[in-house]
């Protein structure tokens, strides 16, 4: 093997590694700063050693109250327009496929993880945040006042940005910039 | 005649360095070696007999780059917040690929110590899988996301043959069944979805058997195949054992989930390729009398497989009418029974299979496998039948006794049919 093919094949290792985590970064950078309420989980669940585990009011939608389009089955994609409202965003609506959104509203897509009749189970992709070390009991003792900064896109994508506590930052994360 | 044997010995070296650094291919060095009556596994053989230590040097190697790279992930997974996102990146995308430099330097460039060289493009494949991972980290991606590792996999997919590396190659191996487990327990418990699981690899050990088969084709890279081969049978056997156990039917195949759409579509691709490997196995045992035992195996494999799929289509029909323990429903009491007897005697007949494939073959880890299986079974069959019918205390002793001749017995098999192999490769 020469000089050349290693290069090649080098580059092909960070072209796929890129291809996966620079439309991250672009979310984190340009995306829309949305604020979710968290709800609390049981507390064995919460943390699991350095990062933890977040649930939104979002991650569960009773269909009898969220306008939809048709049933969603389990492993589909789903699609969700939220708005905010008196401090945080909520959803609107959820469909199958992307729908158009206004100026003020934003997409978010995730994949229905459980269907049981009325209520669908949801991940967002933004469950986990990653705290230094020793951190994490901290944060699990106040979870119920938690709340996130979440990065959406226009693709729909979200990327966990920031944790707050009564509105305040909670846990530094360094700039991405 | 002194000074035949040291020319020889010069040749042998320089058309291995040639074929290291792809001056020539393997047919080629072949065709050099067998001019001079030095067919290539006898020069492999001497030149790991001249070099006693070289396996050891290599193990080590390969040990201390696992070690490392488990370290870095490790540190990586502390979360060190004193460094800044672009630092930590420099930082690891940096030291992989200086470690893949290093690697191919010596294993390629100066071709001084092709073993460490060896071991640092494990490595380097290895701090790959972290880079990954603190880019995940970075962006809070979800935890037990599965497609962190298929990312990991595809990032090293062409070095294993680009490298001519076993050690990277076993790597993928492994990235890829831990995928599965990832990706097919995503949304059930462990417990439950171990089924789904073990079905998933007794389709593996198949495709990684035929792809290990498919190797012959290509002289380039033949000795690949016999750690395709071996880690075939290794899920083969695994899984068999697991659909042994009383527990997968008794209480897990009535609690599985049907398979979301993707995980179909994964299956049903799984299974198209074991038929088109059982084919080519099939076409292969035309050829060369010596492979019926491989089509053998391979269609017994997947006769079971499609028994355990035909299962958990029709699992309503054979369960219990009225509600257990813990509001679970179980099987029939009589097809649970029908069912260990038969996945055991699948079970056995398989692992006498991989012992004569490796008989065959002349192939050592084959036997080994075969035999550790084997061996396992009769303990699991112990403890099931036997051992719940003694007094503790004797039961015990009992199964100590079992443990301690039967060991010895099929240790002696083991070596009867080692020195057949070694006298066989000899004559």
């Amino acid at each position: 093997m020469n000089q050349k093919q290693l290069l090649l094949l080098m580059a092909y290792s960070l072209i796929v590694i890129s291809l996966i985590f620079l439309p991250k970064y672009a979310t984190l950078n340009n995306g829309k700063e949305i604020v979710l309420k968290t709800e609390p989980l049981d507390p064995r669940d919460v943390f699991r050693g350095d990062y933890v585990i977040l649930s939104y009011e979002m991650s569960s939608l009773n269909l009898n109250e969220t306008p939809y389009d048709y049933a969603f089955m389990e492993g589909e994609l789903i699609y969700a327009v939220l708005s905010e409202k008196e401090t945080y965003w909520t959803i609107d609506s959820i469909s199958h496929a992307k729908t158009a959104v206004e100026d003020n509203d934003v997409c978010m897509k995730g994949i229905v993880t459980r269907n049981e009749g009325d209520t669908i189970m949801i991940e967002w992709g933004i469950e986990s945040y990653f705290v230094p070390e020793g951190e994490g009991r901290q944060i699990q003792e106040q979870i119920e006042n938690v709340s996130v900064i979440v990065s959406v896109d226009t693709d729909c994508s979200a990327v966990v940005k920031q944790l707050l506590l009564n509105g305040e930052r909670l846990v530094s994360n360094e700039k991405h910039e | 005649m002194m000074e035949d044997e040291k020319q020889r010995l010069w040749l042998q070296k320089e058309a291995m360095t040639w074929e290291n650094d792809g001056i020539i291919n393997d047919a080629q060095l072949n065709a050099i070696l067998s001019r001079y009556d030095m067919p290539k596994d006898s020069i492999d053989e001497n030149a790991t007999k001249k070099d006693g230590t070289s396996q050891t040097i290599q193990v080590m190697s390969i040990l201390g780059a696992l070690l490392v790279g488990v370290g870095a992930i490790l540190f990586v997974a502390a979360n060190w917040k004193e460094l800044p996102t672009f630092a930590k990146l420099l930082l690891l995308f940096g030291t992989t690929y200086s470690t893949y430099f290093a690697g191919w330097n010596l294993k390629y460039m100066k071709a001084t110590r092709p073993k460490l060289g060896e071991s640092l493009l494990f490595l380097a494949s290895l701090l790959i899988g972290a880079t990954i991972f603190l880019n995940a980290q970075i962006f809070n991606v979800n935890a037990d996301a599965h497609w962190l590792l298929l990312v990991w996999l595809i990032a090293i997919l062409p070095y294993g043959y680009a490298f001519n590396s076993s050690s990277i190659l076993f790597l993928k191996i492994f990235v890829f069944a831990l995928w599965t487990i990832f990706y097919v327990g995503q949304n059930t418990e462990l417990f439950v979805s171990s089924f789904g699981i073990f079905m998933f690899y007794l389709l593996l050990g198949i495709n990684l058997y035929g792809l290990g088969q498919m190797h012959l084709r290509f002289e380039r890279f033949s000795h690949f195949r016999e750690l395709y081969q071996g880690s075939g049978l290794f899920f083969i056997l695994i899984s068999y054992f697991y659909f042994s156990l009383e527990t997968p039917f008794r209480h897990t195949l009535t609690r599985i989930t049907p398979l979301t759409g993707t995980l179909q579509a994964l299956f049903i691709l799984f299974m198209l390729i074991s038929v088109i490997m059982i084919v080519q196995s099939a076409l292969m045992c035309k050829k060369h009398e010596n492979r019926k035992y491989e089509f053998i195996v391979l269609i017994l494999t997947f006769t079971g497989m499609l028994a355990i799929w035909m299962l958990t289509i029709f699992k309503d029909s054979i369960k219990v009418s009225q509600v257990q323990d813990y509001g679970l429903t179980q099987l029939e009491p009589g097809i649970a029974t029908l069912l260990f007897i038969f996945f055991n005697l699948m079970y056995f007949i398989l692992t006498i299979g991989s012992i004569l494939i490796g008989y065959y073959r002349s192939i050592l880890s084959f036997v080994n496998i075969g035999m550790g299986f084997f061996m396992i079974g009769v303990l699991h069959l112990y403890f099931t039948t036997l051992y719940r019918s003694l007094p503790r205390s004797l039961a015990f002793i009992v199964g100590g006794l079992i443990l301690l001749l039967f060991g010895g017995y099929m240790e002696k098999k083991r070596r009867i049919i080692i020195n057949n192999i070694k006298e066989g490769d000899s004559a």
